[in-house]
């Protein structure tokens, strides 16, 4: 009963609960429907995306005036918020899908701020975290999944696409198709898996703060009627825990928002460059490559390219 | 490329929700699971709305910015650079240009007091010199001064012996007795001047 209650806290729900005796409910586009059945309703979660969106909107419209100039922007709050969109693009996007990362930053900040922005949303008091919901994680996730597809095949056509999947095999063309008829469907299903880890990565971690915050709460409530001692123990016991599992979930919040992003542009880095190759007659190019195999690999190429850039 | 991704967005999500919804539409039941196709519609709607306005609204604007700053401190940093150069070769021109006045010094030096000890002596040949032709010109004008003394003082003694003379013999000399007498004491004068 008790966790029942937690799952409709922390779940995108149809009411609004600000109080156990009071809830807003928030009007559904149709009700009462065919539309509405069959679950095109407007939820919680709706309205806090929504909420999310016009945030960030309402940040980064003036922001984007300020600073087109080139000057840096003036004041404590505009260095913050634009803080953020050169970290993402300094420290995110150049190292890990290079030169060309301009065309594709934009829309590591858009997720980058859309998901911190609902994560964020999960710590002010009777909000929620729309990406506690596996279905905006997933959607999340699937935009991700097709930027990567389609920057690699707007830049090195399909052909050289899907030829990146295929590991370099220095053998009889005979074993090389073998093994390829092997691996190719497991390196396309791996960048699949991977996406999908994403969202599931981001999910799990929403989802699972808030249920331990909510489940910590309805403590409270569960002892209200077991004398007053129990319940005001368990009451600041309750409260001082929340507190502090709610600065693990502040950390956690930004530390997820990083990760989707992070994700992303290491994903799109290592598929783009194993198309490079690809496009360009193989994946020994300049000889530095030649372990490197598969998407997978091609990460760790990234990665320690980059490792490698920085300690130069 | 954005438009195609959006597109295929569209309908991954389209197709997801109508596969998926009417297995998880129904509202009963928790399940964390659980995939609301109404959620993820919502969700596609507003992270496509919000991508589409700051792609063309905000995103174009913050990447000209930061490439204009970029630009504006790589051009900064090559001025410092250059600047610093140039000081650089400054300084070092300094310090050779001090490195070689430093080694000038002990000549200047040098060469200043050997034109001083010169200038010095000259001065103080001019001086001797000038000291030893005052000396001559007051030894000569002592010697006529001195001689034109003597010659008065013969003629006054002459005068003063004829009429010591006149007074003694008592009778008048003549001509010819007051030269013999005069020439005479005037030698004799003469000897014991010069002894």
């Amino acid at each position: 009963m008790l966790f029942a209650d937690a799952f409709s806290h922390v779940l995108d729900t149809m009411d609004w609960h600000l109080f156990e005796s009071l809830h807003l409910h928030i009007p559904m586009i149709g009700s009462h429907t065919a539309f509405q059945r069959r679950g095109f309703g407007l939820t919680k979660y709706s309205v806090l995306m929504l909420l999310a969106a016009g945030i960030i909107l309402w940040i980064y419209l003036p922001l984007s005036k300020r600073i087109q100039t080139g000057e840096a922007p003036k004041g404590t709050w505009w260095n913050l918020f634009e803080s953020v969109l050169t970290f993402i693009r300094d420290e995110v996007a150049k190292p890990y899908i290079g030169k060309e990362a301009d065309r594709y930053v934009p829309y590591l900040w858009t997720v980058f701020l859309f998901v911190l922005t609902c994560n964020l949303l999960g710590m002010i008091p009777f909000m929620g975290s729309p990406t506690a919901s596996f279905a905006v994680t997933a959607i999340l996730a699937t935009g991700s999944f097709i930027l990567i597809n389609a920057a690699s095949i707007m830049r090195f056509g399909v052909a050289a696409h899907l030829k990146s999947f295929a590991p370099h095999l220095d053998m009889h063309i005979g074993l090389k198709l073998g093994i390829w008829l092997m691996l190719w469907p497991i390196e396309v299903l791996g960048l699949f898996i991977k996406c999908f880890v994403l969202a599931v990565r981001l999910f799990a971690n929403m989802f699972a703060g808030h249920m331990v915050l909510a489940t910590i709460l309805l403590f409270i409530p569960a002892v209200s009627r077991h004398g007053d001692g129990l319940f005001w123990g368990v009451t600041v016991a309750s409260v001082v825990g929340v507190l502090a599992l709610s600065m693990l979930e502040l950390f956690v919040a930004f530390l997820q928002a990083y990760l989707f992003t992070f994700l992303t542009a290491l994903f799109l880095g290592g598929v783009l460059e194993h198309a490079e190759h690809a496009a360009h007659g193989g994946h020994e190019v300049g000889g530095e490559h030649a372990h490197g195999t598969s998407p997978d690999a091609g990460v760790e190429d990234v990665h320690l390219k980059k490792q490698a850039n920085h300690s130069h | 490329m954005v438009r195609l991704s959006l597109g295929m967005l569209m309908l991954v999500v389209v197709g997801l929700v109508g596969f998926i919804n009417p297995a998880f539409a129904a509202d009963g039941g928790h399940d964390a699971m659980e995939f609301r196709a109404d959620t993820a519609l919502w969700a596609l709607v507003v992270f496509v709305g919000l991508f589409v306005i700051l792609y063309r609204k905000a995103w174009p604007a913050v990447l000209d910015g930061l490439q204009k700053r970029e630009e504006t401190i790589r051009s900064s940093l090559e001025e410092a650079k250059k600047t610093r150069d140039e000081m650089a070769a400054i300084q070092a021109q300094f310090k050779k240009e001090l490195a070689e006045a430093h080694q000038e010094i002990p000549r200047l030096m040098e060469e200043a007091r050997k034109k001083g000890d010169e200038l010095a002596a000259q001065k103080l040949a001019e001086a001797t010199t000038k000291i030893q032709a005052e000396q001559e010109r007051f030894r000569r004008e002592m010697e006529i001064a001195k001689d034109q003394a003597i010659k008065e003082l013969w003629e006054q003694s002459a005068k003063l012996a004829t009429l010591i003379s006149m007074k003694a013999i008592g009778r008048a000399l003549t001509e010819d007795d007051h030269r013999r007498l005069l020439d005479e004491a005037m030698l004799e004068m003469s000897r014991s001047a010069h002894n």
